[in-house]
C-alpha cells in the first residue's frame, strides 16, 4: 500500500519547498536513497532521497509547485506492487493478490503506521516545538485543515493544521513533550488522503490520478499502536549513546527511515555540540541537554576553544581593567515598532535591532565625545560612526562591526547584519570585519531579558545592553497608558568618558528611537 | 606454504588421519576405484586398499546406518555423501540414530562418524541437485555442523571431525573443490566451533560460511572503495555456533549482514539474527539484514539460476541498507 513521501525540512528556515524537477517518474522503482526529485528551498537548490524502497505510485505536487514542510509531495507503493489499475476493488491486504490490486494510498500497510504528521517549521527559527494542547484526541475524525493540536515554539504559540482526511489513530508527542521540526507527533490512518492532499495532482500519469479519487475508504489494517508516549524512533544504538552522554533524543534530527535516530545523528549531534573543539576529543559530550531523576552523569571536562580562551582571557582583564559606569534609560517603541511593520508591509525586512543600530550611529555621529577609544596614552576621535553587534555564535560570541551605520538606510543596515550574523555563526568573518568602532549594541531582548548590563569590548568605551520590548504601563498626561517600553543600559569606559556624557548620548538615542522620522535627517 | 585445491586438502586431512588412526575408513559411493565423484579421495584406494577405502552401492540409508553401527563399536567410519541432496535418503540414520544413541543409552553408546560431501548449487542442476541444506541439520542437538570456506580450513576441520567424538556433518561445495588457498601441511587442525575474522572491518559485520564467503569478500573489496570497511566473518561451524565472536564484531560494528545460499525462512542466518538481537540488542544500530537464496525451487536455466543466488551486488545492497546509505 503507498505510503507518502513528504517535503523534507532541508534548512533551518525552510517552510516549503518548490519542486524544481522530478528525477523520478510514476511507475519507476525507488530504492531508499534514490534521488526522487530536486528540490528548490530559501537557501538552495536540494535534491531529496526515498527513505524507503518501493514504486512510485503518484506524484501530488508537479513540477514547478510548492508545497509545504511535511505536506506529501508523491506516494512511495509497496516493492513488486503494480502501479494501480484504476479498480474500484478493495484491497485486501491478507489474501494474495495474484493480479494487480487497485492501491488505496493513504490506506497504510498494517506494517505501516499510516501518515505521519509532523512537526512543522512555524518560525524562521524554529527548531523544535512543544506540543501545548492536543486539540483532537485518538480516534476523533481529522479533516485536512483542522487544527490538531497548539504548539509552542521559540516565538509564539500556534495551532497546526492537518495536511490530510483521516482518522487520528496514535499520539506520538504528548502534551508538555517537545518534538524537533520534521519528526512525527502523531499518525493518521488516512482515508483517501491523496485525494484532500493540498495539491491535486497534476503531472501523475491520468491512471495513478485517477486511483485516490476511487479508492474506496477500504478496509484499514490500521490498529492504533499500543500507546507510547513521546516515542522517539531511534536505533537501539543511538538510544544508548544518547543516554550514556546525557543528550536529549528528541532533540536529535533522525537521518533513518521515518526520521530514526541513528548512530552518525548522535555523532553528529555531539560534534556539532562541541564544534570548534576540533579534533582531540570531538566526540567528547555535548553540554547536557536534560537527563532524567537518578540518573547523576558525571562532570564532562571538555576542551577549551581558541574562541572561548581569548573570550576568557580577555573579559578576565576588562572588568578589573577597565572601570565601568553604567546608565540606564527607558525608551517608548511604539514609533519604532510601527517603522518595522510599515517596512514589512512593502516587504522589506526590518528588525527593530536595525533601527537601534541606526540610531545608537547617529546618536554617535552627535555626541562625539563618545565616539572614542584609548589607544596607548592617547584617546582617538573617530569621525565616522561606526557600531559592533554582538552576536552570539556557538561557543562564544563576536562583535561584527557596520561601518557608517549612520549613513546607510535601515534595508542596508539590516541586510548587512544578517550576512555578518550568519557568516559570524560560520566562523568566516575577517579580522577587519570585528574590529575598530565605539560602540556595540548587545541585544538580548529576544530572550525575554527586560534588562541587563553589559561588558564593555575594548578598545571601545561604551556598549549598550538593549532588553526586549514589552507592552507596560506607563504616565502620560497623567493618564496610564500602555505603551511597548524597552530599557537601554549603557556600559561606559570612565578613563575616557563620563556620567553626563553618556547620559546625553542616552537621551540623543531615547529621542531618536521615539521619534524614528529623525532618522531621516 | 603450499597452494593446494580445496579438494586436494581434503584428500590430505583423509590421508593424514587414516595415517595416524587404523580404525578410520572411508565409505560411499565412487570413492574408491573412481578416485570420488569430485576426485577428493584421489589414490586412497592405492595407498590404503578396499578394506578401509570401501565402494558402497547407490544405497544412502543403507551404508550411512552400517556406518553409524560401525561407529559404535569402535570405529571411525567417514562417510562420504555424493552431494547433500542424496544424503536427504539417510537422514533417518543420521538423525534418529547417530544423532541420538550417545544420549538415549545412557553414554554407553558413542558415534565418532563425519558424515561429508558437497552442498550448494553446482550450476546448472536443477531443483533437486542444487540444495543447500546445511540448516536441516543444524537443527537437531546432536549433530555438529561444519562448512569450511578455504581449503585451509576444509584440512583443519575435516581433521578435527574425524578425530571428534560425535557424529560430524560436514557440508564442502560443488564450486569450491577446485579453489585454490594456501594450507599448512602436516598436524593442522582448525576447531569446531570457532569462527575466524577472514578480513577486519569496522563499519559493518558481514557473517558468512562456504561459498557464499567468496561473495562476501568481493562485496567488501568493492564497498572498500566506496569507504566502507567491512568486517568478514567467516563461521566456519554452524553448529555450535561460534557466539562469542558474533557478538564481538557487531559490537564492534554495531550492524550486520548475514549472507546464506539457502533459503530465508528457519535458515541458520535467522538464528544468528536472534542471537544478536537477545544479546547485543544495545549495540544495533540498524535492524539485521540478510541476503539469502530467493525462496523458490531451483531453475535449471543459468540466467534464473543467477538471479536466484545470492551475490556480490545483492550483499552490496544489504550492506547499504543497513548503514543507511544512498542506492541501497
Amino acid at each position: 500500500m503507498a505510503t507518502p513521501i513528504q517535503m523534507p525540512s532541508l534548512s533551518p528556515t525552510m517552510k516549503e519547498g518548490k519542486i524544481v524537477k522530478w528525477l523520478k517518474k510514476v511507475g519507476d522503482k525507488i530504492s531508499s536513497g534514490d534521488a526522487i526529485a530536486e528540490v528548490e528551498t530559501d537557501k538552495s537548490n536540494l535534491e531529496i532521497e526515498a527513505y524507503d524502497d518501493g514504486v512510485l505510485q503518484q506524484i501530488v505536487v508537479g513540477e514547478g509547485e510548492m508545497a509545504t514542510v511535511g505536506a506529501p509531495i508523491a506516494y512511495l507503493g509497496a516493492k513488486g506492487e503494480k502501479v494501480a489499475a484504476p479498480s474500484a476493488a478493495p484491497a485486501k491486504p491478507a489474501a494474495p493478490a495474484p493480479a494487480p490490486v487497485a492501491a488505496a494510498p493513504a490506506a497504510p500497510a498494517a506494517s505501516s503506521e499510516g501518515i505521519a504528521v509532523l512537526m512543522p517549521s512555524l518560525s524562521p527559527t524554529m527548531k523544535e516545538g512543544k506540543i501545548v494542547k492536543w486539540l483532537k484526541k485518538v480516534g476523533d475524525k481529522v479533516s485536512s485543515g483542522d487544527a490538531l493540536a497548539e504548539v509552542e515554539t521559540d516565538k509564539s504559540n500556534l495551532e497546526i493544521e492537518a495536511y490530510d482526511d483521516g482518522t487520528l489513530a496514535r499520539i506520538v508527542v504528548g502534551e508538555g513533550e517537545m518534538a524537533t521540526v520534521g519528526a512525527p507527533i502523531a499518525y493518521l490512518a488516512g482515508k483517501g488522503a491523496p485525494a484532500s492532499a493540498p495539491k491535486p495532482a497534476v503531472a501523475a500519469a491520468p491512471t495513478a490520478a485517477q486511483t485516490p479519487a476511487q479508492a474506496p475508504s477500504a478496509p484499514k489494517p490500521v490498529v492504533a499502536p499500543a500507546a507510547t508516549g513521546g516515542r522517539v524512533r531511534a536505533s537501539p544504538l543511538a538510544k544508548r549513546m544518547a543516554q550514556d552522554r546525557g543528550l536529549d533524543l528528541s532533540r536529535v534530527r533522525g537521518s533513518g527511515p521515518l526520521g530514526r535516530v541513528v548512530k552518525r545523528d548522535i555523532e553528529l549531534a555531539l560534534t556539532q555540540g562541541t564544534a570548534q573543539a576540533a579534533a582531540p576529543a570531538a566526540k567528547k559530550p555535548a553540554t547536557p541537554v536534560t537527563r532524567s531523576v537518578g540518573a547523576r552523569p558525571e562532570p564532562v571536562a571538555m576542551p577549551i576553544s581558541t574562541m572561548r580562551k581569548v573570550i576568557s582571557q580577555r573579559l578576565g582583564e576588562v572588568k578589573p581593567g577597565v572601570p565601568h559606569f553604567y546608565l540606564t534609560i527607558e525608551v517608548e517603541m511604539d514609533a519604532a515598532t510601527k517603522v518595522r511593520e510599515d517596512a514589512k508591509a512593502i516587504d522589506v525586512k526590518v528588525s527593530v535591532n536595525d533601527i537601534i543600530v541606526k540610531a545608537a550611529a547617529i546618536a554617535l555621529r552627535r555626541s562625539p565625545k563618545i565616539n572614542v577609544a584609548l589607544s596607548g596614552d592617547q584617546i582617538l576621535q573617530y569621525g565616522t560612526a561606526d557600531v559592533g553587534i554582538a552576536v552570539a555564535i556557538e561557543d562564544g560570541l563576536i562583535t561584527p562591526v557596520i561601518r557608517d551605520a549612520d549613513l546607510k538606510g535601515l534595508q542596508a543596515i539590516s541586510a548587512e547584519s544578517r550576512d555578518l550574523a550568519e557568516r559570524a555563526r560560520k566562523k568566516a568573518l575577517k579580522p577587519e570585519e570585528y574590529s575598530g568602532g565605539s560602540l556595540t549594541v548587545s541585544n538580548l531582548g529576544m530572550y525575554g531579558i527586560d534588562q541587563f548590563i553589559a561588558v564593555i569590548n575594548p578598545p571601545q568605551s561604551a556598549i549598550l545592553a538593549v532588553g526586549a520590548v514589552a507592552d507596560k504601563v506607563v504616565v502620560r498626561e497623567g493618564q496610564m497608558v500602555i505603551r511597548k517600553m524597552m530599557t537601554v543600559t549603557l556600559s561606559g569606559d570612565h578613563r575616557v568618558i563620563d556620567g553626563a556624557t553618556g547620559a546625553e548620548y542616552l537621551r540623543e538615542l531615547k529621542g531618536l528611537l521615539e521619534h524614528p522620522t529623525r532618522l531621516l535627517f | 606454504m603450499p597452494e593446494l585445491m580445496y579438494r586436494e586438502a581434503l584428500n590430505q586431512a583423509l590421508a593424514e588421519e587414516m595415517e595416524r588412526d587404523a580404525n578410520v575408513f572411508l565409505i560411499g559411493e565412487e570413492v574408491g576405484r573412481y578416485n570420488g565423484a569430485f576426485k577428493v579421495s584421489q589414490g586412497l584406494l592405492d595407498r590404503f586398499g578396499s578394506a578401509r577405502i570401501i565402494d558402497a552401492p547407490i544405497s544412502e540409508l543403507g551404508f550411512a546406518g552400517m556406518s553409524a553401527g560401525a561407529a559404535m563399536v569402535g570405529l571411525r567410519p567417514v562417510v562420504e555423501m555424493m552431494t547433500w541432496n542424496f544424503a536427504i535418503l539417510a537422514m533417518d540414520q543420521i538423525v534418529n540414530n547417530a544423532a541420538k544413541l550417545r544420549h538415549m543409552s545412557g553414554g554407553q553408546l558413542r558415534c565418532p562418524i563425519v558424515f561429508r560431501g558437497p552442498g550448494g548449487a553446482g550450476g546448472r542442476l536443477s531443483s533437486q541437485h542444487s540444495q543447500a541444506l546445511e540448516a536441516n541439520y543444524a537443527h537437531f542437538p546432536g549433530l555438529k555442523v561444519i562448512a569450511p570456506a578455504t581449503p585451509a580450513d576444509a584440512k583443519g576441520l575435516l581433521k578435527s571431525a574425524i578425530r571428534d567424538e560425535n557424529p560430524v556433518i560436514m557440508f564442502e561445495g560443488e564450486r569450491l573443490y577446485a579453489v585454490k588457498g594456501e594450507v599448512p601441511e602436516g598436524e593442522h587442525i582448525v576447531p569446531i566451533g570457532k569462527a575466524d575474522v577472514k578480513r577486519e572491518g569496522t563499519d559493518v559485520t558481514l557473517i558468512t560460511w562456504s561459498r557464499m564467503y567468496y561473495f562476501c569478500m568481493e562485496a567488501a573489496e568493492a564497498l572498500a572503495k566506496e569507504g566502507i570497511s567491512v568486517e568478514v566473518l567467516d563461521l566456519r561451524t554452524l553448529r555450535p555456533l561460534d557466539e562469542e565472536a558474533i557478538l564481538a564484531s557487531v559490537r564492534k560494528t554495531n550492524r550486520a549482514v548475514i549472507c546464506e545460499e539457502g533459503w530465508a525462512l528457519a535458515g541458520i542466518g535467522a538464528s544468528v539474527v536472534d542471537l544478536i538481537q537477545s544479546k547485543a540488542f544495545d549495540d544495533l544500530d540498524a535492524p539485521v539484514a540478510r541476503v539469502t537464496g530467493l525462496d523458490v525451487n531451483m531453475s535449471y536455466a543459468a540466467n534464473l539460476e543467477n538471479a536466484t543466488q545470492p551475490d556480490a551486488p545483492k550483499i552490496i545492497a544489504a550492506v547499504k541498507k543497513v548503514l543507511y546509505r544512498e542506492g541501497a
